[in-house]
């Protein structure tokens, strides 16, 4: 039985190789206590799958703050939209990899750029972090005590490829909660830097304050803050193309006091 | 009448350079023109004739020596004194006649009135008035290509007198005229003399002229031959 | 005087060679006053077009906006010209003004049903108001927007050219037009193609559109201006214009700025820039012909009386004198040569312009030009001065010749 199961191992490998390979190599000094630590930070999978939250976005060169509301149906299912009646009606949608604009001067959802402005200046990625074991494969491993940096680079064809190539992903291992990502380009310049400042709780994994620095363009920080989260069951039909009844049903825009 | 004479010259010397050589000119002439002379300079060519003349008539400046022109001396006058000078106390009379050819006779007499200052009317009255002496009266608006080498000699001449100079230089007036048409430019001037008092120099080797000369200084190798002395004829 | 017409009378000796240095003084004028004539036509024709294209005479702005900042992009700074109405009111008051009509600078992406998208820079007006000042829409296909503000769901949009080919659109397609908001939110906004458009500018034509004010107002959820675009009923009072506005508008906050139209054409004055240039070189060519023909004539004319000149100093004629005579002659040929130039000139400026030629659109332009010349009186008088400059200096040197001359080596010359 153990020579058969070593066999049906190595036979597993060896086919597994086309399709894997490329990782193994990228990931060549990958212990399997990186890979579980890597997989135990990426915030994408451990936030709850369905919820609802609201948001503050704050920059100091801002006359008034954002506020935000957020819907995640699952992954790669996200539904926005500014809690400012004169923004009522406007949605930004992510289904899969691609991002829409619905506004209602436009009939159809309009299919937008990567890195195109969710809210405000920032992107989706920006927002939620990026899913760094399903769309990135790690380079290497750098441990300084308990900080470990792993250096990763976008598989090609992902959306995280168009937005962010290459990234730095720094997590504190004893807490097993992310630090920090450094988003670079091709070039090896850091484009922008993402903090978790602080989380709701170790159990939520929810990150409850984000500050975005913008390295290249430079200007104050962005600070995103969390003012409510509700995980909870979220309608499919939010997230439909071609049916807005469900976002049709939504409560009326009510900017917080 | 002036006291002084017209023209008092000293070792008058003049030197000109002809490509490689040297060539003294005058070398040392003494000579006095009084008010009224006529004066008659021959001499071979080559013999200084025409640069006397040029020194007398300050076209040119000697190397040595020293001349007055009516008591002033010409080595304390300047460009502008000479050329007034000119203006105002000489005339002149050239073998080419040197008449301006886009100017009628009248115009050509005019000259002289004109750069003096003499107003228009005036202007024109005494130029025909001279005109008429000279036996052009039917020649006013003639332009020079339209008078004959005798004529436009006498319109020279007329113009030499217009403005009543101390002193007419003359030189060779009649080199390019016929011998008949020579004796009467002599008779002219000899008879412009009589009648205005004007001096005449005249440089010549024309034998004609040489004889009828009232005082005649010869002039050998740039020096003075011989000098018949004063005459007023 | 009589040095003048004694001058005047020694040009008369040589018949030939005095003609020939008129007619080369003549060409040489004829062709300054040509050039000067084709070159106002072609400012002209350019500033009227750019001003009635759409810059109008003087623009009205925030301070912040027109330092270079697109205010429409930033948070941080306000949203445009908010209180432009009573603006508006204030400066249509003004004596001189024939409208103020409000603008919206848009830019954004426009994208069909069939997935092509392309940038786009849209311009919002107000249709009446623009016809007023003398705006032109060059139409190519389909009609012009409605005046009247548009409803909800009926928005339309000019689109031109080279952007309708891009996008696969013509007349009554429909597009969605995506722009970022003051806030920097992203908006969509359905519009149809009423008709395709030329700026007359090869490469605005690949992203330009035009819509009405109260589309992109729409679009981008405001309801300020970029600015205020006026015209006046003369182009020539454009300064006393803009100093009268801004005194109207010195109290204003935020800060306004009143800018005229030569300053927001950079192109018109690099153009004008390049035909001066073009001018001047041409004119120092004609200088340099001209100066050499002369000059010869001249030395010439002054080789063949050197025993002349000789005989007027013997006579008593000051250096000053003789010297003045050559200069003066010169200047008569100057001046008579200018004025038949004039002629000349005037002559050939009403022949060009009743022949109607048409020329080759410049580059990056659409629409051919008919050629004209137009009769510029500075440079009729011009010309004749220059070429008594230009004569003068050709006389320099024999003057100078005739100056030096000793009297007796200049009797005894041939």
């Amino acid at each position: 039985m153990r020579r058969v199961s070593w066999w049906a191992g190595l036979m597993v490998a060896i086919l597994t190789t086309g399709t894997a390979g490329r990782a193994d190599a990228a990931a060549a000094e990958v212990r399997p206590e990186d890979r579980t630590l890597l997989a135990r930070t990426n915030l994408v999978s451990t936030v709850p799958e369905q919820f609802h939250a609201r948001l503050t976005v704050k920059r100091t060169d801002w006359l008034r703050p954002l506020h935000v509301e957020m819907w995640r149906g699952g992954r790669d299912r996200m539904l926005m939209r500014l809690l400012d009646p004169r923004h009522a009606g406007r949605f930004m949608l992510q289904v899969g990899a691609e991002h829409y604009l619905i506004a209602p001067g436009a009939r159809q959802p309009v299919k937008l750029g990567a890195g195109v402005g969710a809210a405000g200046p920032m992107s989706f990625e920006q927002l939620l972090g990026i899913d760094v074991e399903r769309d990135f494969d790690v380079e290497r491993v750098q441990s300084s005590g308990r900080i470990v940096t792993f250096h990763l680079v976008a598989r090609p064809g992902t959306a995280a490829a168009r937005g962010t190539p290459r990234a730095r992903w720094v997590v504190d291992s004893g807490t097993k909660l992310p630090l920090r990502v450094d988003v670079v380009l091709a070039d090896g310049r850091t484009a922008r830097v993402v903090e978790f400042a602080s989380f709701l709780g170790e159990r939520e994994r929810v990150p409850s304050r984000v500050v975005l620095k913008d390295v290249l363009r430079g200007g104050p920080p962005t600070v995103v803050e969390l003012e409510a989260f509700e995980p909870t069951r979220v309608p499919d039909g939010l997230f439909s193309l071609t049916d807005a009844t469900d976002r049709a049903g939504l409560p009326p825009v009510v900017p917080p006091q | 009448m002036t006291a002084h004479p017209i023209f008092d010259a000293h070792g008058l010397a003049k030197r000109y350079t002809l490509g490689q050589t040297k060539v003294e000119a005058l070398r040392g002439v003494d000579l006095q023109v009084r008010a009224g002379e006529v004066l008659v300079v021959a001499g071979p060519s080559g013999s200084g004739k025409s640069t006397l003349l040029h020194l007398l008539g300050t076209l040119d400046e000697p190397d040595s020596g020293s001349l007055e022109l009516d008591g002033t001396a010409v080595a304390t006058m300047n460009e502008g004194a000479r050329t007034l000078f000119r203006r105002v106390r000489l005339g002149f009379v050239f073998q080419t006649f040197n008449l301006l050819p886009v100017m009628s006779a009248r115009e050509n007499v005019e000259l002289p009135l004109w750069l003096a200052g003499v107003g228009g009317r005036e202007r024109r009255a005494r130029a025909e008035a001279v005109l008429a002496e000279v036996g052009l009266e039917r020649r006013f608006d003639h332009r020079p290509d339209q008078l004959s080498g005798g004529e436009r000699q006498r319109v020279a001449i007329a113009r030499a007198i217009v403005h009543r100079p101390l002193a007419v230089l003359a030189d060779e007036p009649t080199g390019n005229l016929d011998s008949e048409t020579a004796t009467g430019v002599m008779d002219l001037l000899t008879a412009l003399n009589r009648s205005g008092g004007t001096a005449f120099v005249v440089a010549t080797h024309d034998p004609s002229l040489i004889a009828r000369a009232p005082r005649l200084v010869s002039l050998h190798d740039g020096r003075v031959a011989a000098d018949s002395g004063g005459g007023v004829a | 005087m009589k040095l003048l017409l004694l001058a005047l009378r020694n040009l008369a000796r040589n018949h030939r060679r005095t003609a020939i240095s008129l007619a080369v003084v003549a060409t040489g004028t004829a062709a300054l006053v040509l050039t000067a004539g084709f070159v106002a036509f072609s400012f002209e024709g350019l500033s009227e077009a750019m001003i009635h294209g759409g810059l109008g005479h003087l623009e009205i702005a925030l301070e912040s906006a027109t330092e270079g900042r697109t205010a429409t992009l930033e948070r941080s700074v306000s949203e445009g010209m908010a209180d432009w109405e009573a603006v508006q009111k204030q400066v249509e008051a003004l004596p001189g003004v024939l409208a103020a009509a409000p603008t919206l600078h848009v830019a954004g992406m426009a994208s069909t049903g069939t997935g092509k998208s392309a940038a786009f820079l849209g311009v919002a007006g107000d249709p009446i108001r623009e016809r007023r000042m003398g705006f032109t829409v060059r139409l190519r296909q389909g009609e012009s927007m409605a005046d009247a503000p548009p409803r909800e769901g009926e928005d339309q949009v000019l689109v031109a050219q080279g952007l309708a080919q891009t996008l696969g659109v013509g007349p009554g397609s429909r597009m969605t037009l995506l722009a970022v908001d003051p806030e920097g939110m992203l908006n969509a906004l359905d519009v149809t193609v009423a008709g395709l458009v030329t700026t007359g500018v090869q490469e605005l034509d690949t992203r330009y559109l035009r819509l009405h004010l109260h589309s992109a107002q729409r679009l981008l959820g405001t309801t300020s201006v970029s600015n205020l675009v006026v015209t006046l009923d003369r182009t020539d009072r454009t300064g006393e214009a803009q100093a009268r506005v801004r005194s109207l508008l010195a109290g204003h906050q935020p800060p306004l700025d009143v800018v005229p139209w030569t300053q927001r054409a950079p192109f018109y004055s690099q153009v004008r820039a390049l035909y001066r240039g073009i001018f001047w070189f041409l004119g120092s060519i004609v200088f340099a012909l001209v100066v050499l023909a002369t000059s010869n004539t001249l030395a010439m004319s002054v080789m063949e009386r050197v025993r002349e000149f000789g005989t007027l100093r013997a006579l008593g004629t000051s250096i000053g004198q003789v010297a003045g005579l050559v200069g003066l002659e010169a200047l008569w040929l100057g001046l008579i040569g200018g004025l038949l130039g004039d002629l000349l000139g005037a002559g050939l400026i009403v022949v060009l312009n009743g022949l109607n030629i048409t020329m080759a659109p410049p580059p990056g332009a659409v629409d051919p030009i008919e050629l004209r010349v137009l009769f510029v009186p500075q440079a009729f008088v011009g010309s004749v001065l220059l070429m008594l400059v230009v004569l003068a200096l050709a006389a320099g040197g024999p003057v100078l010749r005739v100056a030096r001359l000793r009297i007796v080596e200049a009797l005894a010359h041939n």
